[in-house]
């Protein structure tokens, strides 16, 4: 029997694997998918003209296997076995309410390919709920995490500038890359045109300087390849291959198992515990059983709420832990691709930079903090950055030969873009439910997922848009394009609150410990627990929450409590 | 027009490994030899044997029409051009490997079109033809199939391009193969754009002088 068993090895499950395993305890960790190697199965050595197809998937393949995955901008020839084949793992999704499910299913999950932005939730993301009435009230507040972020920024390495910012909390970053020249000029009229707005370096878990504590996980300082995506060889972004399984692994205490689906979690009626989970090999189609004194389920914010619905008894006919109803609920992601892109005509023309920096700029959040949201609530804030144009020449433009290597020398205008990621809100009609009939390679019932964005999210969206225009013009720029509606729900690949944690058992189904209102040796760390978005990157906010209720768990533990 | 009427039949089969490493150092010597000679004395078929190995995926006829466009969009000049960066060969990978048949299609297409237009105005085949006459064959062509058709739209897709109907969507197609294979290429990286593999450092504020060469883009920075 293991002390934990962590059901998923990515961006959480790898953090929880590692506290689990660094407080003493044997833990094993269960990856669905295939084992992965650092470094040797990346194809980050490569030069493009060393990638097959000039790095794009065949198209035919593309369309047959990844339909989903192919709409991730990040899936390439050099990534493609990062992303689960859609052909191989259907879901069913209504065409008036799609969800774009974007998933990997290896050791390491998306922790390998994700965009790396981390910023903290802030005390009003907290408080949101309780404000204005939406969802039910967070179980905790911001200073029960606070200690908890600074933790997990050290250890993943989180480079970026204090800003002192009340709606995004500073923490413990390695030096923040630097704006160029451009993006210099594009915050200092944004600042002055807009107060209150501001615009800074994005947060990124990129090495910026690697400490003496990731040397020794063989992790270095960032090349500036910007190929992040692949697999970093240099160790130089955090993800549980690079980072948090080494440092599991380190103590000797962590058993990994591969290719190994979870069916089901198994409850005692008596007591309420957990006793066991229920594995299928992907491979042979063997099952097998489990056994630990406590459970962590990282499967990711669909994949956890899909095995506790899986997970049905006689005791539980709706579902483990769902006396709530409300798991498979309030499936929550950010508005995405509301993008603005303009052209700077004024900005220096005799300014470049070298090298790819893992990272652009970002604008916090400042509508319903600084400045009036008008009639909707919540806000948002904006990726992008000032790039110069040049290097590749467009083929549309007619011309040929000299014209286009011509074209292809010159220094062309810099060019902003700026992207806005927009909070949704908790609605409980957004969720996913078990199909009756149609199953899996493995018999586990299909997911139907049925998300769609509500009249508080389109009237952001139509102000994401409108503020884009107001900054570039504001700045001197003129807009060339602007897509008009976000992306479709799950391509902010930023899906959450699937079984929300609460303070009341009737409404929510984990409690402020993570641990599961009607299972006390279950605990549950990944985006699935959220019980309301912000407009931040969440990922920082899963691995904080992975370290803290590591530690209230082993702690437990050894009190005899568990 | 379709691709099937373009192309030999028995070339539609299934693809290719990209690289097979004997023949890649023989296409090597071959392509080296051929740059010596100068690109535009070697007849365009010669290339079509030299630079693709064993298993085309285009008849030899339709190939030298490939190679012909591509030296004509991309020409050597005061840098190597398509030739030398093995774009034809390359692009023949690709439709084997990479192309659905919808964009074999629109590309065979939009060469069958290149020829017509070749024939119309000078009696002879695109590839039979030499660089001057080519080019004069071409350049009306090209600004003819990207006259814009309509407006820009925005993709959804991180970093956001925005894209514009052209009259012939298959040539435009096929010159952004060319035009991409070509840049992202050892030979141009050398002589056009400059590519670091791992810069490094990043330096956010470079003056530029008139040697700058800009930057060739992979990722999303």
């Amino acid at each position: 029997m293991f002390d934990a068993i962590v059901i998923g090895s990515g961006m959480s499950g790898g953090i929880s694997a590692k506290e689990l395993c660094e407080r003493g305890l044997k833990v094993l960790l269960i990856e669905r998918g295939k084992k992965v190697e650092h470094v040797t199965d990346y194809n980050d050595t490569q030069s493009p003209w060393d990638l097959p197809n000039n790095n794009a998937v065949p198209e035919e393949e593309l369309a047959r296997d990844y339909p989903v995955q192919g709409q991730c901008y990040a899936m390439n020839a050099a990534t493609k076995q990062f992303w689960v084949k859609d052909s191989e793992h259907p879901y069913i999704t209504p065409e008036e309410r799609p969800f774009t499910w974007i998933r990997g299913y290896h050791l390491g999950g998306r922790s390998i390919m994700w965009g790396r932005q981390s910023y903290r939730l802030s005390p009003m993301d907290f408080e949101a709920n309780a404000k204005d009435g939406h969802g039910v009230d967070w179980p905790i507040r911001y200073d029960d995490l606070a200690p908890w972020y600074s933790h997990i920024e050290k250890f993943i390495g989180v480079a970026g500038t204090k800003e002192n910012l009340p709606q995004l909390p500073d923490g413990e970053f390695l030096p923040g890359w630097e704006l160029n020249d451009a993006e210099k000029l594009f915050k200092a009229s944004v600042e002055q045109n807009f107060p209150g707005r501001k615009v800074i370096i994005g947060r990124n878990a990129n090495l910026s300087q690697a400490q003496p504590h990731h040397e020794e996980l063989g992790r270095t300082s960032c090349q500036n390849r910007s190929i992040c995506e692949r697999g970093c060889s240099f160790g130089a972004n955090h993800s549980s291959l690079s980072s948090s399984l080494p440092a599991a692994e380190r103590t000797g205490n962590l058993t990994t198992v591969t290719d190994a689906i979870v069916h089901s979690l198994v409850q005692d009626p008596k007591t309420g515990r957990i006793t066991s989970v229920r594995v299928i090999d992907a491979k042979t189609m063997e099952g097998k059983t489990y056994e630990a004194k406590v459970f962590f389920l990282n499967a990711s914010t669909i994949g956890t709420a899909q095995i506790l619905l899986n997970s049905k008894s006689e005791a539980n006919p709706r579902g483990l832990c769902n006396k709530s109803d409300q798991v498979g609920r309030n499936i929550m992601d950010h508005m995405y691709a509301l993008s603005t892109v303009g052209i700077m005509p004024d900005y220096p023309k005799d300014s470049y930079y070298r090298g790819r920096r893992p990272t652009g700029i970002y604008i916090p959040r400042y509508r319903n903090v600084t400045e009036d949201g008008g009639d909707y609530v919540r806000g948002y804030g904006y990726q992008g950055a000032v790039v110069r144009r040049g290097g590749m020449p467009d083929a549309g433009t007619p011309g040929l030969g000299q014209d286009i290597k011509n074209r292809g020398r010159e220094f062309g205008p810099w060019t902003a873009f700026i992207s806005g990621f927009g909070e949704m809100l908790p609605n409980p009609e957004n969720r996913m439910t078990q199909d009756e009939v149609r199953k899996d390679k493995w018999g586990i019932p299909l997911l139907n997922i049925s998300v769609g964005f509500s009249e508080n999210e389109r009237k952001m969206a139509k102000q994401i848009l409108a503020d884009g225009r107001a900054m570039i013009e504001g700045a001197g720029g003129t807009v060339v394009s602007q897509s008009t509606q976000p992306g479709p729900p799950g391509l902010g690949i930023h899906e959450m609150g699937t079984a929300r944690m609460g303070r009341d058992p009737m409404t929510s189904v984990f409690n402020g410990f993570n641990q599961a209102h009607e299972a006390p040796n279950l605990f549950c760390t990944d985006g699935a627990v959220m019980t309301s978005s912000g407009c931040q990157n969440p990922s920082l906010t899963y691995m904080a929450m992975s370290a803290r209720a590591a530690h209230h768990a082993a702690e437990w533990m050894k009190e005899g409590k568990l | 027009m379709t691709f099937n009427t373009s192309i030999h039949p028995s070339t539609l089969r299934e693809a290719q490994p990209m690289f097979h490493t004997d023949a890649i150092d023989r296409r090597d010597a071959m392509a080296r030899i051929a740059l010596l000679l100068g690109a535009t004395a070697l007849p365009a078929e010669a290339f079509a044997k030299s630079l693709r190995g064993n298993e085309p995926f285009l008849a030899a006829g339709q190939f030298a029409l490939l190679s012909a466009v591509a030296d004509t969009v991309m020409p050597a000049t005061d840098t190597p051009g398509a030739l030398a960066a093995k774009v034809p060969a390359r692009l023949d990978v690709m439709l084997g490997a990479w192309a659905a048949p919808a964009t074999r299609d629109a590309i065979g297409g939009a060469l069958v079109r290149i020829e017509d237009a070749a024939k119309a105005k000078t009696g002879k085949s695109f590839a039979k033809l030499n660089a001057k006459q080519r080019e004069a064959v071409l350049r009306p062509h090209d600004a003819a199939a990207l006259a814009k058709t309509g407006k820009p739209t925005t993709s959804g897709k991180f970093p956001f391009g925005s894209y514009i109907p052209v009259a012939d969507p298959g040539y435009l197609r096929l010159k952004t193969l060319i035009v991409d294979l070509y840049y992202y290429s050892p030979e141009a990286t050398a002589t056009e754009l400059v590519y670091e593999h791992v810069p490094g450092k990043f330096e956010p504020s470079i003056k530029l002088t008139p040697k700058s060469r800009p930057y060739l883009g992979v990722g999303p920075f």
